[in-house]
């Protein structure tokens, strides 16, 4: 996983529950903690950091990444700022994250393995996206979707219908917007 | 005197004038003279960039010293920049120590296209800062001359560009009367985002109505970057068909930063935004084009640049070449 994403989780820690926090956190889950945006480490720091987190907030594993791809989207957003001129609304870039998000993540970062979102439907109502990625972290890529929502001030609905992890070999992210909600 | 003999004199003198004055006007004039440019984006890592390798890069990436190396041996005349200079935050020190150390060896005669790195600093700033009087005006797209060439400059960052790229914006009402004021000239453009594309983003259709006027309009060569591959596409008019007076359009994003191609997993969104008409693809080398512009003509050389093992200088060579005389002519007055 590249450090971007642990960088945006730090910064989230940081900012909610103080500077001294992320330390204790690593410490929590037995790790140096050095992230550089362009470094790769190890899902499973991720893994230790997600469980150490969920352990001190006595939250749930999904609710807690959720919170952190929803928070992290908008940091990743500042750092992006330019990119996400691109997309006129949260539908826009969810459909865009094939063609454009994930071809200039993988050009910044390289050697990022970036998951892979085929799209099972687009109406004006909805959208439905296929995940497909080894880390099975769909509650983190539903965080991001709602982040974009923030983004753009929209409200929609996200719902898994089939997930990974309750027995589907992939997940997929339902998004829904309400008649008025756009 | 006699009057023939005055006449003589006055003849004589006539022609001496006419001698003076057309040696003049021949001295005034700016000789036809071929130039030799090198085109390339994508330069230059972080370096924080794992590969960064105090400068020198690895196997994997970060070669924008062997490649920059390779092309200033060459003494350009110009360096043709396609954007995405300075990566991963372009900050005012990073220019300074890295992009300046490498690519900036030939900032004097470099002409700056904007990517869309440079604006993760707002309004581009660092960008401006670095290239001073080298780089774009504000609105980022204006025209110069090279030897017997005319250099045009777009900014293919439609959504920050004021009025897009779209028929009727600014920016194509400018290109619109650029390419007027020139019709007959041998013309290369430079942009950020390529039109066409076999890499991992594929084609980009936010330059549509731009490459159909230069298309339409007798542009000869379009360089892009943003793709980190080098493609050169054979002459096509404004909708990809093959259109031997169209437009010869290549992707050189292989200045250093990295380098990729697609993959399995790109295949099942890609297939929609495949690119006909590609002559050329490689993902796999760093490298720049190799521009050589003459008066009606043209000549093409990918370098690409193997990276050096420890204590060896890198090694590489030309793997795409070719000539082509210039269009000459628009295909219509005005474009659609």
């Amino acid at each position: 996983m590249k450090g971007v994403i642990f960088n945006i989780v730090e910064e989230t820690v940081r900012a909610e529950h103080g500077e001294d926090a992320w330390d204790a956190l690593l410490d929590a889950a037995g790790l140096d903690g050095a992230y550089t945006s362009l470094g790769t480490y190890a899902d499973e720091e991720m893994t230790a950091l997600v469980t150490a987190a969920c352990a001190a907030l006595g939250v749930s594993r999904e609710d807690l990444l959720r919170h952190l791809g929803r928070e992290g989207f908008g940091r990743l957003a500042a750092r992006n700022a330019q990119l996400m001129t691109e997309f006129a609304d949260a539908r826009s870039l969810l459909l865009g994250l094939n063609s454009v998000i994930h071809p200039e993540v993988r050009k910044v970062y390289p050697g990022a393995d970036v998951p892979v979102f085929d799209v099972v439907s687009g109406e004006a109502d909805h959208v439905s996206l296929s995940y497909r990625s080894e880390r099975g972290m769909c509650h983190f890529a539903e965080g991001l979707a709602l982040g974009a929502g923030d983004l753009f001030g929209e409200r929609f609905t996200v719902s898994q219908p089939v997930c990974q992890h309750t027995g589907g070999d992939h997940c997929e992210l339902l998004f829904t917007w309400p008649a008025t909600g756009r | 005197m006699s009057v023939g003999r005055v006449f003589a004199v006055l003849l004589g003198l006539g022609v001496v004038i006419a001698a003076v004055l057309l040696g003049v006007r021949a001295c005034g004039e700016p000789a036809a003279t071929t130039v030799r440019a090198v085109a390339v984006g994508g330069m230059v890592c972080d370096p924080t960039d794992p590969e960064f390798n105090a400068g020198k890069g690895t196997a994997r990436g970060c070669q924008h010293r062997a490649t920059s190396e390779a092309a200033v041996a060459l003494d350009p005349d110009a360096l043709l920049g396609l954007g995405d200079y300075q990566f991963e935050v372009p900050a005012a020190a990073s220019y300074r120590d890295h992009y300046g150390t490498s690519w900036g060896r030939l900032r004097d005669t470099t002409i700056p296209a904007l990517g869309n790195q440079e604006y993760k600093v707002k309004n581009a700033n660092t960008y401006r800062d670095y290239f001073g009087d080298r780089a774009a005006p504000e609105t980022g797209y204006w025209a110069t001359d090279l030897g017997a060439w005319r250099v045009v400059v777009l900014n293919s960052n439609c959504t920050t560009v004021e009025g897009g790229c779209a028929e009727g914006s600014p920016q194509w009402r400018w290109l619109d009367a650029e390419l007027s004021g020139n019709p007959a000239r041998c013309t290369v453009a430079l942009w950020h985002h390529p039109r066409w594309s076999n890499g991992i983003a594929g084609a980009d259709a936010r330059t549509e109505d731009l490459v159909r006027l230069m298309a339409d309009r007798g542009v000869d060569i379009g360089l892009s970057a943003h793709e980190a591959d080098y493609e050169r596409f054979r002459p096509m008019d404004g909708d990809g068909r093959a259109d031997d007076a169209g437009i010869r359009t290549f992707v050189v994003g292989t200045g250093g930063q990295a380098v990729y191609r697609p993959g399995e997993g790109d295949a099942s969104w890609r297939s929609r935004q495949t690119s006909s008409g590609s002559e050329h693809f490689d993902g796999r080398h760093h490298g720049f084009l190799e521009l050589v512009l003459a008066p009606g003509r043209y000549e093409w050389r990918f370098h690409a640049v193997t990276p050096g093992t420890s204590g060896q200088r890198p090694g590489g060579g030309v793997t795409d070449a070719g000539a082509a005389a210039c269009t000459g002519q628009p295909k219509h007055g005005r474009a659609r």
